[in-house]
């Protein structure tokens, strides 16, 4: 696998979507100012609302602009044309996705644990953000892994309407798991086994997610 | 002899609804291949196998050396490829597209570049959401060029274009192949284009080569002979005949290996000759897939 080429990719693609994750960034920030500024339960929704939508747009702009727009506006080919197998535009799909998700979902994910511990907000609602933080990720996975195996615009579309959806019923869901449930007014934050499993879970998901796509991929005969 | 910059043999590939038959031929270095066939022959999936792009089912396919798809990287090197639906990103500028090129490719030619984009009057900070369909395929075919290939693999790169975009990127062609390294195979089914920069053509139908011959012992050996004659007669059985046409008394046969002795069996079996005339390429493929679906019909 030519690592230079790779790299060139993840560079192209860097290019084509800086803006977008820039100004991603700067919105998931303007949430947590609003958090930390508003002392009120209105502004902590508003403020929360606004940085996780800002880390799902960012996976939706990747996923979608990155990937699926790129087949639907026959870019693709140009991209084909040159000495790259599938394999690399794989790879560097998926590390310029992962890697600038990851950057910006940190920072972002970081600053707000700050916000939760440091504020009057109970600590122990860490037992609910710390398995939401990171579903975000897993929906990333998912939407990621449906654009490249399937090919397909729609499929893109419905694995993200579904990923979204998902995401709200399983905050439902983990609400209503006793360790979550029993701390969320709790003023400390207790790292429980059952908190502990749903994370590895979680981490597990990402990663048998990743490697069945990087699977699937190599094994495609067909790619344009 | 000329190395062989693409050697096909025996190649398949099986769809649900599209089969990919025996694929046979060669395009020697420094060659111009034209590659005719109607929509859904099989020509851009031939091509997307030469690429590598598709795995073939059966056969082998050698690129500049190269066996595909396993060698397709080292072979895509070498290889310029336009397409008809390829698209640069829209949102960003020619000049970015350039600056890509170089530095992924270490044979880039700037000077080159810069020249055809003088001569395809195309703006460099623009982005290519604003360029017009012609200007569009100008720059893919000047990001195919400045890379210096080896072999121009050319999909229906004139779909679309009007006359003189059409000629400006056909002259092109014909200067890509003043360095006797240098090949060209052009899929199109414009028999036009063809016909004016080809020296080898390939016609394809429903997946099958149906022919591949020099271009001039197509044009050569192929004719139309006029004739007019009263009701007995019948060219039905007459050797080299591919197709007869009557309307009354007047008709035509048409004729793949022509020579003196054609006209006089056609004058033998009681026609007089009005005219005998030479074919258009676009002739020539119309016949060439009417008898190969003729012979496939049962």
């Amino acid at each position: 696998m030519s690592k230079s080429l790779v790299m060139t990719l993840i560079r192209k693609d860097w290019d084509l979507f800086k803006k977008a994750i820039i100004a991603l960034t700067a919105l998931g920030f303007i949430g947590l100012a609003i958090v930390v500024l508003g002392h009120t339960q209105f502004t902590f929704i508003v403020g929360g609302i606004l940085l996780i939508t800002a880390i799902i747009i960012l996976g939706c702009v990747l996923v979608q602009a990155g990937i699926a727009v790129e087949r639907k506006d026959q870019s693709l080919a140009f991209i084909m044309s040159m000495p790259v197998t599938i394999r690399e535009y794989t790879s560097a799909k998926v590390i310029f996705c992962l890697s600038s998700y990851a950057v910006v979902w940190a920072l972002l994910i970081a600053a707000a644990t700050y916000v939760v511990m440091a504020s009057p907000i109970p600590d122990g609602m860490m037992a609910l953000f710390a398995p939401i933080f990171l579903e975000l990720p897993c929906l990333l996975v998912l939407m990621m892994a449906v654009a490249l195996v399937t090919e397909s615009t729609e499929a893109t579309v419905v694995a993200m309407t579904a990923c979204n959806i998902g995401f709200n019923f399983l905050i439902f869901a983990f609400i209503r798991i006793p360790d979550i449930g029993r701390q969320m007014a709790s003023e400390t934050f207790e790292m429980t086994p059952q908190i502990h499993a749903l994370l590895g879970a979680e981490i597990l998901f990402i990663v048998v997610t990743l490697a069945l796509t990087l699977y699937l991929q190599s094994r495609k005969t067909d790619f344009i | 002899m000329s190395e062989l910059a693409v050697k096909f043999q025996g190649v398949g590939k099986d769809y649900k609804h599209f089969h990919l038959r025996d694929i046979d031929f060669e395009l020697e270095e420094g060659r111009i291949m034209g590659f005719v066939g109607p929509n859904g022959a099989g020509k851009s999936t031939t091509i997307r196998i030469l690429l590598g792009l598709i795995h073939q089912d059966r056969g082998n396919v050698s690129v500049l050396g190269h066996a595909m798809p396993c060698d397709q990287v080292q072979a895509k090197w070498d290889i310029g490829f336009v397409s008809e639906d390829m698209r640069l990103y829209p949102q960003a500028t020619l000049a970015w597209h350039m600056k890509l090129m170089t530095s992924i490719y270490p044979k880039w030619d700037e000077d080159y570049a810069a020249r055809l984009v003088k001569r395809f009057e195309l703006r460099p900070q623009q982005i290519l959401k604003r360029f017009s369909h012609g200007e569009r395929t100008k720059a893919v075919l000047l990001m195919a060029l400045a890379r210096r290939p080896r072999l121009l693999v050319l999909d229906e790169p004139t779909t679309g274009l009007d006359p003189v975009a059409r000629r400006d990127v056909l002259h092109e062609f014909m200067d890509v192949v003043t360095d006797e390294r240098r090949s060209i195979l052009f899929s199109s089914h414009n028999t036009l284009d063809v016909e004016q920069i080809s020296d080898q053509i390939t016609f394809i139908d429903k997946g099958r080569i149906i022919r591949s011959q020099d271009k001039e012992t197509f044009l050569e050996q192929w004719r139309r002979v006029r004739f007019a004659a009263t009701g007995g007669f019948s060219a039905e059985g007459l050797p080299g005949i591919v197709e007869t046409v009557r309307s009354g008394h007047l008709g035509a046969v048409i004729t793949d290996v022509y020579s003196e002795e054609v006209v006089e069996r056609v004058k033998q079996a009681g026609a007089d000759i009005t005219a005998v005339e030479r074919m258009t390429l676009e002739e020539i493929f119309v016949a060439n897939v009417i008898r190969s679906r003729n012979e496939v019909r049962p």
